[in-house]
């Protein structure tokens, strides 16, 4: 296991993930963001909604179901745009009719970037029940993911979500980055 | 109560919008378009993805705003649909999208299913579009109602919504066994030869107006709209003449949408 972070308190990690997942996204350079709230994500959106990412030419916009910003993703890819879904895991079985019945067979290219919850350093009692199966739901539903945690150096991160990115459109799919933020 | 049978409205909305980006929704409004107006590259067909037509509609919307050539972008839902993904009603309110007209076809029960009500009765979508910042609704009944209000919605600045009220009438249509795959890539490539033909536009992309159809739509609407009238008329309309149908792009499409009106 690769440990970049020793010594580090938790905020200090989640604000050094934080900005690598920023960085990665912003390499992508994404004409539209759509995002959905999470408290683990909150400085990522905010990069996004009022800080240096909220640039001219950019739309930044919430989601409020993320089935609907799936949907208004495959709009935008149809356009030509280049759409950034963000969100966090536990919202996964909303989403799952509209990217089997839309992204998915109609070959539409989407990269998510999805906080991770429920697992070390969860203060929520509840949440683990849904986010602890992301894995599995999105096996079961054939979609294509990957992980970013403790065993990637954080030095990776950006260059990892900007080939997430590059993969997605490479096979013509929806592809998530599963990005745990909270430490482990 | 509906003098308006769902073939007919359909038939007048691709008349009015042949230039157009159109997003079908699943169901019967896919089946009865493909048999009134055929395959056609224009017309992106949602299989499925039920609640989620608006949605891919304001991604068109939002996308091509630089892109004057691409027109208004336009939105078939139904009632069931649209109250399945009624959100997107706050989140086109919130967006603005200048280009985006919606037609909401309520005949109030999911039909394609064998005739199950829907709550549209009491819900007055041109009153939840006007709440959510929508810049124009309109509820229409009658043809002369659709026509008046179809013309205004190809020439206004969106997003508007149009709710037509339908009777529960239904006309022989096939199911669409079509890859999606190929539904997709068709569509991209009507939008590619359009877009690239077209000048991108400047200035606010949420406050301009599509100019290559805008035109099209005049035309139309200035020459008192022929096919309307020939639809109150009752008499068939010709399609051997849309100049919108590319051979070269749809020709030979196997399956229930292969092209010919039926």
């Amino acid at each position: 296991m690769i440990v970049e972070e020793p010594g580090e308190t938790d905020q200090q990690v989640l604000q050094r993930r934080s900005a690598a997942v920023i960085a990665g996204i912003e390499a992508i350079d994404p004409d539209h963001v759509l995002h959905l709230a999470s408290s683990t994500l909150k400085i990522i959106l905010s990069h996004f909604i009022d800080g240096p990412g909220a640039k001219p030419g950019r739309r930044v916009f919430a989601m409020p179901r993320e089935e609907e910003g799936v949907a208004i993703a495959a709009g935008l890819e149809l356009a030509g745009a280049r759409p950034v879904l963000i969100f966090q895991d536990n919202g996964i079985g909303n989403l799952l009719t509209a990217l089997l019945t839309l992204s998915q067979p109609y070959h539409l290219p989407l990269l998510a970037v999805v906080s991770r919850r429920g697992g070390l350093g969860e203060y929520n009692s509840m949440i683990h029940t849904i986010s602890e199966r992301t894995p599995a739901l999105l096996d079961a539903a054939g979609v294509r993911w990957f992980q970013l945690d403790v065993r990637t150096p954080v030095s990776r991160w950006a260059a990892e979500i900007e080939r997430a990115w590059a993969f997605a459109r490479a096979t013509h799919r929806p592809v998530f980055v599963l990005v745990n933020l909270m430490g482990s | 109560m509906a003098d308006l049978d769902r073939a007919d409205v359909l038939r007048l909305i691709d008349a009015a919008a042949p230039d157009s980006p159109m997003v079908l929704s699943l169901g019967g409004i896919t089946r009865e378009m493909l048999a009134v107006a055929g395959r056609k590259g224009n017309h992106f067909i949602s299989l499925d993805a039920m609640g989620q037509t608006v949605s891919v509609a304001l991604g068109l919307a939002l996308g091509l705003d630089r892109r004057a050539a691409a027109g208004k972008v336009i939105a078939i839902e139904g009632d069931g649909s649209l109250l399945m993904g009624l959100s997107v009603l706050s989140t086109v309110g919130h967006l603005k999208p200048g280009r985006l007209v919606v037609y909401v076809l309520d005949n109030g029960v999911y039909l394609a299913t064998g005739g199950q009500p829907t709550a549209s009765a009491d819900t007055d979508f041109v009153a939840v579009a006007a709440a959510c910042g929508w810049r124009g609704a309109r509820d229409v009944r009658t043809a002369d109602e659709l026509a008046a209000a179809t013309a205004w919605a190809l020439t206004t600045e969106g997003p508007v919504l149009v709710r037509v009220r339908i009777t529960t009438a239904q006309i022989p249509a096939g199911f669409c066994l079509e890859d999606p795959v190929i539904l997709a890539e068709d569509f991209r490539r009507w939008l590619r030869a359009v877009t690239a033909a077209g000048p991108v536009a400047s200035g606010d992309p949420n406050t301009r107006r599509g100019g290559r159809a805008v035109q099209g739509h005049s035309a139309f609407l200035s020459a008192g709209h022929p096919e309307m009238r020939r639809e109150r008329d009752g008499r068939a309309l010709s399609r051997a003449d849309d100049g919108n149908r590319d051979p070269g792009l749809l020709a030979g499409r196997p399956g229930g949408c292969d092209g010919g009106p039926r």
